[in-house]
């Protein structure tokens, strides 16, 4: 049986992890490399590696940082921020990552999602996306770019059912309104793409406890993308995956 | 042990260099193959895939591979395909509608059921005990060990015309497909083993032949 993912989050600037990192003792929590390998020996089932300041800087991720991890990291790996086009893509994916995940970039140029998709497949492209509750669009969600700064015409539906068949392998929806908030993901949001998307589907933002994590996976999510919940220190990915299981889901344990 | 002169066909699939790193793991220096020469070199190959069916063959074409590979195989010399690398070695895939190498005899094709496609994750294996393959190539790998997958296309187990290539099977929505196929020297892992932890090298490892880590 499939089992549902739990993928840590590392945030990247200036080649260093910033997010308080305090769980893990004897290991330099701010070096990604060491991070990442401790959390792929711990129970992470793939691991998203998300350059904060490439975006902004107008500069693609940091290649050699991929590497290293991909150097000792044995699960899937996703890089996102900074990928600005083709080649920078094809070098992360050189460098040892399965996929990339676009943001900001998609409804730019779109055209990119096909050609990062027809020459590495669809599994390649993770389409990530923020979202905040509007009553004015059709679906009640606006599409945002920018890490949820600036407002764009889209719907959230009417993005993905143009952006999806272009390639696109997994998505990963992000509610603006929840982040941060520690409330539990978007239900809602969470019940309107599964019944609209035929991908796997991660949910991100919103885990403020254990029980939310199981409570999205009931309700059809693929994987959950975690960060400060576990990089905290208040759980751990054995301790989610074990309460995942005892609540009656297909998790991996061995590891 | 023959934990030299082991090739990795590089042919522009994405996961090249994923498998290199995974083998350089193991404490390898694998070769980069990439002419009929370099095939010819080798003691054992790799064989690496990403994308679609019709490319790898395209590109196998183009880069004058394609009898090369079957030659290697036809010599005997230990070949292991990976994801779409394993689907080549079968007969004629759906995707692309295209005639693949030829050497197992099975047909791959899209998943037909109605969870979220690709099938992309973790899952267990149901390994074929009887198979004359099953205790090396399991060997030191529990029998609820997770690989992780990603795929829209399978070898699905009815169009197998002879299970007894099929090493282990995978589920998904009702759907039964070939998670490892092995027929002597040729085995293929639907799988990608270069990202499935350490049960992942494990195979890796089992296939060259070495210890138990």
């Amino acid at each position: 049986m499939l089992k549902k993912r739990i993928i840590p989050c590392l945030d990247i600037r200036n080649g260093r992890v910033t997010k308080g990192v305090s769980f893990l003792n004897n290991i330099d929590v701010g070096d990604p490399v060491a991070l990442a390998q401790a959390y792929s020996q711990r129970g992470a089932d793939e691991i998203v590696i998300y350059d904060i300041d490439a975006s902004a800087e107008s500069r693609p991720p940091d290649f050699s940082t991929i590497e290293r991890i991909a150097a000792q990291s044995f699960v899937p790996i996703c890089i996102g921020g900074g990928i600005a086009g083709f080649s920078d893509a094809a070098r992360c994916i050189a460098s040892g990552a399965e996929k990339v995940s676009l943001n900001s970039i998609a409804p730019k140029k779109p055209e990119l999602i096909s050609e990062i998709s027809s020459h590495f497949g669809v599994q390649a492209v993770v389409l990530s996306l923020d979202v905040r509750r509007d009553a004015s669009c059709p679906s009640g969600y606006r599409l945002f770019v920018r890490g949820g700064r600036t407002s764009t015409d889209w719907d959230m539906m009417q993005w993905l059912d143009f952006a999806v068949p272009r390639g696109v392998g997994e998505v990963c929806v992000n509610s603006i309104d929840e982040d941060g908030m520690k409330n539990g993901y978007d239900l809602d949001l969470l019940r309107i793409l599964k019944s609209a998307i035929h991908v796997p589907l991660i949910v991100s933002g919103g885990a403020g406890h254990v029980s939310h994590v199981i409570e999205a996976f009931d309700k059809g999510a693929d994987a959950a993308l975690v960060a400060s919940i576990v990089h905290s220190g208040e759980t751990t990915v054995e301790n989610l995956k074990k309460a995942c299981l005892a609540a009656g889901l297909p998790m991996r344990m061995d590891w | 042990m023959s934990f030299e002169n082991i090739g990795i066909l590089n042919y522009g699939a994405g996961n090249f260099g994923s498998v290199k790193r995974a083998v350089e793991a193991l404490g390898c220096k694998p070769l980069e193959v990439c002419t009929a020469k370099d095939v010819q070199r080798v003691s054992r190959l790799i064989f690496p895939g990403v994308g679609s069916a019709k490319q790898a063959m395209m590109k196998l074409d183009e880069l004058d591979l394609t009898s090369p590979l079957k030659d290697f195989a036809l010599s005997g010399r230990p070949l292991l395909g990976i994801c779409v690398g394993m689907q080549i070695l079968g007969e004629w895939s759906e995707e692309g509608d295209v005639a693949c190498l030829g050497l197992l005899p099975f047909r791959v094709t899209r998943f037909r059921c109605r969870e979220p496609i690709p099938h992309m994750g973790w899952n267990a294996v149901d390994w074929n005990q009887s198979h004359p393959l099953f205790a090396s190539a399991s060997r030191g790998i529990g029998p609820d060990a997770n690989f992780y997958f990603v795929h829209s296309y399978a070898a699905f187990s009815q169009a197998f015309e002879q299970s007894s290539f099929l090493l282990g099977t995978t589920s998904y929505g009702g759907d039964r497909f070939a998670g490892f196929v092995a027929d002597k020297n040729i085995w293929g892992a639907q799988c990608h083993i270069e990202k499935s932890g350490k049960t992942g090298l494990q195979f890796l490892r089992n296939f060259l032949g070495g210890e138990e880590g």
